[in-house]
């Protein structure tokens, strides 16, 4: 199931964690890592199931591994994850959504900005 | 070691076709008759059942027991008419007939069992008709059905062997019953389809019915005979009139001229009647037709934000595509036909088999399984059997714990190539990336080692890779929701989301249950992309049965609801109650309403009410535009009219009104609220002008990119505007407008500003006073580099409670 959060364009890079790829991926690595992930899962190998996220970790199944990898299949959603894509690892553009405040260290990035900006 | 077989079957309306592939070549299968096409006609007779040809000829003769064209009937409840012996028959019963028919041959002429199969149905089938199609395949004794649309499998074939990459073709697949048309672009190795279109009610039928009245009228002139076409007594003349002009319509594909011979009843007297028709005469009988079936392809083009220049060619499918009218007409006004070898006729069940191969629902023949493969496969393995990229990977799995495998080995099957020595880890798994021919089949096979380096006979399935083209994972055609009390729809799954896909949300009840009170709490669920559940399709209903609850349940009270569709179109809802932990499965029924002629008159007296009282209000204003939507709108209505007065209870054909009586009263409605429409295309405009200015000046290149996708969106929505798209445009423009709006100088000015009238609240009142001087000095002297370091320390010192003030004005703002 897609998680709650792909509403928000903040979170439009979802697929793009969901099968750990960045934005240079083409498609033959796109479906390469859905099913290969896929794999994984079926085998149950410690660690398949589960994908990194700039808000901790978040779990996927052979439904997720679809909606992602059709979502980057289709050029007009693949752009704009490309467009807001931030790494897995980037937690600071987050941080600045949150609760906790603090995050806006990482002036640079259009995201935390525009969460408090009119 | 054997090659996979894969069959696909293309399920016609008028024609039914099945095709097979083992990894190299894909081929249709001749039946005895030495035809690639097996008629979809079913005849009873006593015990026994003859499907194809043989039963097409008793259409006529023995009309009771022979059915035809039941797959448009798929998916409703309707029966036939009661055989002798008093059966009366489904629709997916019948389909189900010719599915064995086909299964049988194929397993006959490949010596193989087949129990897994990808069928093909219409774009726009509907869940309904999609169930009776998987449901009729397991009637048939297959026990694995994938459904694919037709011309996503007439895609795969005719792109299988193509290599130009990246062009937008159409396919236009006009057959006995139905018109599909698709628009398709190849690129990196995926077939995708960018959008399809067509219609339910469009084929070559009709094309022999509008021969039929054109051979009535002849009748009245040449002959003075009043033959009701409506009319019971004269049913079986009409049949035999239908396949007359139908021979005559073939004909005149190859010839110029051809006779049409009837012989028949009428009044206790018989007739023989030979009529000519031409070439010619056909083409202007047919024209409305292929019009219909042109302007659905420019509808589509239109909608996909294509200009006719950019479409490369077209790929003709079906029986009419030999028709030279139809030809011609492609040529004309949309582009050149696409120079292939293949026979219209077959590349519907190509592809199905094509795509088998894609999602390896392979069979192993039979005869050639060799002594190894008989044992239980003591390997799980996972690899794909097409695949685009050239490096797949190859994981396996012991399944077999008697074996203790330590190391694997993968090599070719030709012995070109081989792996090193590979582990086989703690969980008794291993994977291996291996190399593939490019545009071609590798076969693999595997050694296993023990501890101690010797060899170990393993029985594992076949590995063949064909490296090809893939298509995306089949969409849902329609959106999936439920129809809330408001008459609002709530979208669960969208159009275009992979199958299969499961979605959950948490509604609210409008009204008490009370356990035992017999009250039935309805939940419509409904297919379409309109906002008002009227204009969608009722696929099903969920119903919470008060008798089944433990406790009132009160109004307000959340039930979470969850859909689940398959790519067989099987859909599956369930209701969560957490009050009360109960769980309650859904969709009792699924099928497609029959429509009533009596709610269809009236809703076609209110179209035509609420048509004429706009109408009056465009003529008094002389609002040109307004009279150039309405009129098509009213001449389409005027057709339906008498018609929908002499019907008589035929469900193909109330089902076609009711659709088109839909379409006409959604277009209405859509003019209706123009004025709405109007305004927020303002909004719309506005956004657009002032989010291009600042992304042409601030705008970074993603920034630009995803603007140019919006230029092309706003055209679109300005020529056909649709409140939902336009809506979302403008959502877009404002994410954009801010992405670059961050990048022009002085927005850190504004963003300081924003915070500095905060500055009073502020943790440490002193040192927020003393940023916002050095501020506003930052901003007199555009220090935006200082200012920036400024606001921050500013923005921290804000309390939180502050800031989620402004994120509650944001949401509405920005998203
Ligand atoms: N050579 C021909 N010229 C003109 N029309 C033809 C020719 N051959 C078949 N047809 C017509 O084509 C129609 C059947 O086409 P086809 O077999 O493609 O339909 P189908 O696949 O069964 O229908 P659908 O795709 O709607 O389920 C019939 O109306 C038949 O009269
Ligand atoms: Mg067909």
């Amino acid at each position: 199931m897609i998680p709650e959060f792909t509403d928000n364009p903040l979170f439009s890079a979802w697929p793009f964690w969901v099968l750990e790829l960045t934005p240079e991926a083409k498609n033959s690595e796109i479906e390469k890592a859905a099913r290969d992930i896929l794999a994984k899962i079926n085998f149950k190998v410690p660690g398949a199931d589960e994908f990194q996220t700039p808000i901790g970790k978040s779990t996927r199944d052979d439904y997720l591994l679809r909606e992602a990898k059709s979502a980057l299949q289709n050029p007009k959603v693949r752009l704009l994850a490309e467009f807001w894509f931030v790494s897995p690892s980037d937690i600071q553009v987050f941080a600045g959504a949150g609760q906790e405040g603090s995050g806006n260290d990482n002036a640079e990035d259009p995201y935390g900005v525009c969460l408090w900006a009119e | 070691m054997s090659q996979s077989k894969y069959i696909g079957i293309d399920l016609g309306t008028s024609n039914s076709a099945v095709s097979v592939f083992d990894g190299d070549e894909v081929k249709t299968l001749v039946n005895a008759r030495g035809e690639i096409n097996t008629p979809s006609v079913v005849r009873v007779k006593g015990g026994s059942i003859t499907v194809g040809a043989k039963a097409q000829k008793h259409l006529h003769s023995d009309s009771k027991n022979t059915f035809k064209e039941f797959k448009r009937l798929m998916g409703t409840q309707s029966q036939s008419e009661p055989d002798d012996n008093g059966k009366r028959w489904l629709p997916e019963e019948l389909s189900s007939e010719v599915l064995k028919a086909l299964k049988a041959q194929v397993e006959r002429q490949e010596n193989c069992q087949f129990d897994k199969v990808v069928i093909t149905v219409p774009a726009l089938f509907e869940l309904p008709q999609s169930k009776a199609t998987a449901e009729a395949a397991r009637m048939a004794g297959f026990k694995q059905v994938e459904l694919l649309p037709e011309p996503v499998a007439s895609g795969l074939s005719s792109g299988w062997s193509e290599q130009e990459a990246g062009a937008a073709w159409l396919i236009y697949d006009l057959g006995g019953g139905t018109f599909d048309v698709s628009l398709i672009e190849s690129r990196d190795g995926l077939l995708r389809v960018i959008g399809h279109d067509g219609d339910n009610f469009l084929g070559g039928r009709d094309i022999d019915r509008t021969i039929v009245n054109w051979l009535i009228e002849q009748l009245v002139e040449t002959e003075g005979l009043q033959l009701d076409h409506k009319h019971s007594d004269y049913s079986s003349v009409i049949r035999h009139f239908e396949s007359a002009a139908e021979n005559a319509k073939i004909k005149l594909s190859t010839l110029e001229h051809s006779v049409i011979e009837l012989e028949f009843e009428y009044d206790n007297e018989d007739y023989e009647v030979d009529i000519a028709l031409t070439r010619d005469e056909l083409k202007t009988l047919c024209a409305p037709i292929i019009d219909r079936s042109i302007q659905i392809c420019q509808r589509l083009l239109s909608a996909q934000g294509l200009q006719l220049e950019q479409l490369k060619r077209v790929v003709l499918v079906g029986g009419p595509a030999h028709m030279p009218i139809v030809q011609s007409a492609v040529q004309e006004k949309l582009a050149p036909l696409a120079q292939t070898d293949h026979d219209p006729m077959c590349l519907v069940a190509n592809g199905a088999a094509l795509y088998a191969a894609t999602i390896n629902l392979g069979c192993e023949p039979a005869a050639d399984t060799d002594k190894a493969d008989e044992r239980e496969h003591q390997l799980w393995l996972q690899y794909p059997s097409v695949c685009t990229e050239l490096n797949p990977t190859i994981m396996g799995r012991v399944i077999d714990e008697s074996i203790k495998l330590s190391q694997v080995q993968i090599c070719t099957q030709d012995g070109s190539w081989q792996s090193p020595m590979i582990p086989v880890d703690d969980s008794n798994i291993f994977m291996l990336e291996v190399s593939v021919k490019a545009g071609g089949k590798s076969s693999f096979i595997i050694n296993g080692f023990d501890q101690n380096r010797q060899a170990i006979d393993l029985a594992y399935q076949a590995v063949h890779i064909v490296h090809g083209i893939t298509i995306s994972d089949p969409p849902l055609s329609r959106s999936i929701g439920l129809a809330l009390a408001d008459g609002s729809v709530k979208t669960f799954i969208d159009r275009g989301t992979p199958l299969p896909a499961k979605r959950s949300f948490a509604q609210s009840t409008i009204e008490t249950l009370v356990p035992g009170s017999g009250q039935k709490l309805q939940i419509p669920i409904v297919q379409g992309e309109r906002k008002q559940a009227r204009f969608c399709r009722k696929v099903g209903v969920l119903v919470i049965d008060a008798a089944e609850l433990k406790a009132p349940l009160p109004v307000g009270a959340t039930i979470e609801i969850t859909i689940e569709v398959d790519r067989g179109g099987d859909m599956r809802s369930q209701a969560f109650l957490p009050q009360q932990n109960k769980i309650i499965h859904g969709v009792a029924q699924l099928f497609l309403a029959k429509p009533e002629l009596s709610a269809l008159k009236t809703l076609s007296q209110n179209i035509n009410t609420r048509m004429s009282s706009q109408l009056q209000q465009a003529f008094r204003s002389r609002d040109e535009s307004a009279l150039g939507v309405l009129n098509p709108l009213t001449q389409r209505l005027q057709l339906l009219l008498p018609e929908l007065l002499s019907m008589a209870d035929d469900v193909d054909g109330l089902q076609r009104i009711s659709r088109e009586l839909m379409e006409i009263e959604s277009e209405l409605e859509l003019f209706e609220s123009r004025e709405q429409l109007s305004e927020l295309m303002e909004e719309c405009e506005m956004a657009y002008f002032g989010t291009d200015d600042m992304v042409k000046e601030y705008g970074r290149d993603t920034d630009k990119r995803v603007m140019q996708s919006c230029a092309k969106q706003f055209e679109q929505a300005m020529q056909n505007p649709r409140q939902g798209d336009i809506e979302r445009l403008i959502e877009r423009l404002n994410q954009v407008y801010h992405s670059a709006y961050k990048n022009k100088p002085e927005f850190w000015a504004d963003v300081f500003q924003r915070w500095a009238s905060h500055a009073h609240a502020a943790r440490d009142p002193v040192r927020a006073d003393k940023l916002v001087r050095q501020g506003n000095e930052a901003v007199a002297r555009k220090e935006y580099g200082r200012l920036q370091a400024i606001t921050n320390e500013l923005y921290d010192l804000i309390p939180e409670q502050q800031k989620s003030q402004q994120g509650d004005n944001y949401d509405s703002g920005i998203y």
